[in-house]
């Protein structure tokens, strides 16, 4: 699915050059299920936001289901980024004025599909993420979990095969964390490709591989052994608390 | 994205922004609704003078004395219009006009009014169609003999007399002179609403009231329109002639007085409506304004509809519909309010209201068309922001 070489990227300060990315070279494979972790400053968020053709490398090449990125026009790379890739963000990044539902359609508004069917779709993700009955709450009468979640179903919506997700967690408590997890768990079954970065070794022990990155270097990858189930961590979690009162 | 959701998000965004939208709004308010009302009036006034020049019909012309380059001045007497009339084959008839220049007292015991005293014939009523709400025009016979007849206005007989009273038959006093009152007539179309009180009395009647002999203007008629302009080089001619003073007359045709008319009130339109179009250029830097704040405001937005899959092209259309929209609502209450107060004025001023389809279709249009112009800076900003850089901006 995807196939990067010796992608490197530069930011020009104007006074010092920021190297993010050095000569990374890798691929993933359709169904494969990727946790980026590294220190802070390594260049996660610049590979992510590469992948999600937000950003164009300085150098290497990035391919996309056997497509150069890189040849492509800007309105190309819109229509790539609205049907093959789903992007979510730590903060979440709901429009603040529109209720839950309209900001799940806002995908399906580009890709031009009509009102009846976008709310038909609309419907269907917000069942699978639990909160159909959210549908009409605004971003600021949502919990931060129940936000993330909003943000998934509007990354799903148009059944993209890439969803990259940025730290979701990183603003959640665990057990929405694990709620977030146990939804990308979910949609990994069904197929989907997913890399997401984190911080938190518990949470890329959800994924199916993990890839370090070092001063904008990719410096190892390992494959995870026994992969845990993230309902059974929030169950567990939950006795815990259970036990403490 | 279909246009008709732009339009909806658009007026969405306006709405959220009620106090903000409406003081941006307010220049595109202001300046379309003067330019609405100088349009408006501008061609009320052109329409109700047109009226009043075929009231007097096209083909008649005033001749006028005037002062010369060597400083001898023209007359213009009883015997002249006589002469011209019985002279010249292509005029029907001349119409003398002595006006007095202050304004003459009408009076009864019950009131005293100002007025504008004119002498004329009789046949100053096929120049200057009027109706009678009492009694009639005063006769040629009354003319020749120097009656003291009067005709007054509808207002001046109710403020004499008392409004409803029978005026005909009796007396008023005209700087102190007893006048028999013969017709009163309808209240005419007032120009700009200057509610004209004339009283018409022979002009004989009025010559003897003073020692002057001359009289200020002549109106003639000639009988086709084609002759006009043989009859007005002819009459000056004959004038220059019987006094011996030549470049000592003038004529106007009506149609010349139109286009004076006409011209003087484009070049007051124009110069108004230029003054209008600063505060349409003043309201259109406002909405440039505030769309640069609502981009600034909604990078973020921006942002995330980029990572979503808008084009640079959605985003460049969402503001600049945004803005169109903003002039435009702006246009639409400001041309409401034009039409509004330029219908009052013209109702105040008694002039016929005046409102054209294409001042409409104009005004919203430039409005919109400001509103795209003024937005295209803003929303190209918009539409140029790069999407990491507008995704982390706070
Ligand atoms: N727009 C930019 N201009 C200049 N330098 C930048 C820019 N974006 C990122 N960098 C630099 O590139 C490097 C990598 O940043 P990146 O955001 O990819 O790190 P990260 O691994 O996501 O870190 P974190 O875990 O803190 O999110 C950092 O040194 C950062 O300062
Ligand atoms: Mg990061």
């Amino acid at each position: 699915m995807i196939t990067i070489d010796s992608l490197s990227k530069t930011y020009n300060t104007g006074i010092l050059m920021v190297e993010a990315l050095k000569d990374v070279t890798m691929s993933v494979e359709d169904g494969d299920f990727l946790a980026v972790m590294g220190p802070s400053g390594s260049g996660k968020s610049t590979l992510m936001n590469i992948l999600g053709l937000l950003d164009q490398p300085t150098g290497g090449s990035y391919r996309l289901d056997g497509v150069d990125t890189g040849s492509l026009d800007e309105d190309q790379q819109a229509a790539l980024r609205n049907g093959k890739i789903g992007f979510v963000f730590q903060n979440f990044n709901l429009l603040p004025r529109l209720n839950t539902q309209r900001n799940v359609e806002l995908p399906l508004v580009y890709a031009g599909v009509s009102r009846g069917e976008r709310q038909t779709r609309a419907a269907a993700v917000l069942q699978s993420v639990g909160l159909l009955s959210h549908a009409r709450h605004l971003p600021n009468e949502l919990s931060g979990g129940q936000k993330q979640r909003v943000a998934i179903a509007r990354a799903m919506i148009n059944r993209p095969s890439l969803l990259l997700a940025d730290e979701p967690t990183g603003n959640l408590d665990s057990a929405s964390s694990y709620e977030i997890m146990a939804l990308f768990q979910d949609l990994h079954r069904q197929g989907s490709t997913i890399i997401l970065v984190t911080h938190e070794p518990e949470i890329a022990q959800l994924a199916r591989q993990i890839i370090y990155f070092r001063d904008g270097r990719l410096v190892s990858s390992e494959k995870v052994e026994h992969p845990l189930d993230a309902r059974d961590l929030l169950e567990e979690w939950r006795q815990e608390q259970g036990e403490l009162i | 994205m279909r246009f008709g959701e732009m339009l909806a998000l658009a007026v969405e965004g306006i709405w959220v922004n009620k106090l903000r939208s409406a003081l941006t709004m307010l220049g595109m308010i202001i300046g379309v609704m003067f330019v609405i009302i100088i349009v408006t009036l501008g061609q009320s006034l052109n329409e109700q003078v047109a009226e009043e020049v075929e009231g007097m019909g096209a083909n008649a012309f005033t001749l006028l004395a005037v002062t010369n380059e060597d400083g001898q001045r023209g007359r213009l007497t009883l015997e002249d219009c006589q002469f011209l009339e019985t002279t010249i084959d292509s005029i029907e008839f001349v119409v003398p006009i002595a006006y007095a220049n202050y304004t003459a007292a009408v009076e009864t015991s019950r009131a005293k009014k100002g007025t504008t005293l004119i002498g004329t014939s009789p046949d100053y009523i096929k120049v200057d169609q009027m109706g009678f709400n009492q009694g009639r025009f005063f006769s040629e016979a009354e003319n020749q003999v120097g009656r003291r007849v009067a005709v007054i206005s509808q207002q001046m007989a109710d403020d004499l007399f008392g409004p409803g009273s029978e005026a005909v038959g009796r007396t008023v006093r005209i700087n102190r002179l007893p006048f028999q009152v013969c017709g009163v007539t309808k209240p005419q179309a007032a120009l700009l609403g200057i509610e004209q009180s004339t009283t018409f009395i022979p002009v004989k009647t009025m010559l003897a009231m003073s020692d002057d002999k001359d009289i200020q203007q002549a109106l003639a008629r000639v009988k086709t329109g084609d002759q006009l302009q043989a009859a007005t080089v002819q009459s000056v001619r004959i004038l220059e002639m019987r006094h011996a003073v030549k470049g000592g007359f003038m004529t106007q045709t009506n149609e010349e007085a139109l286009e004076q008319f006409s011209t003087i009130l484009a070049v007051i339109t124009s110069v108004f409506g230029a003054l209008a179009g600063i505060a349409l250029l003043v309201g259109g830097i406002g909405i440039m304004n505030i769309m640069l704040v609502s981009v600034t405001e909604r990078t973020r937005e921006i942002g995330v509809r980029v990572a979503l899959g808008a084009r640079r092209r959605d985003i460049l259309t969402q503001f600049l519909v945004e803005s169109a929209t903003l002039a435009a609502i702006g246009g639409s209450l400001g041309m409401l309010l034009g039409i509004g107060f330029g219908a009052l004025i013209s109702v105040i001023l008694e002039m016929p209201v005046v409102i054209s389809l294409g001042t409409i279709l104009f005004a919203f249009g430039f409005s919109s068309a400001i509103g795209i112009i003024f937005g295209l800076y803003p929303a190209n900003r918009a539409a140029r922001l790069n999407p990491i850089d507008a995704l982390r901006y706070e």
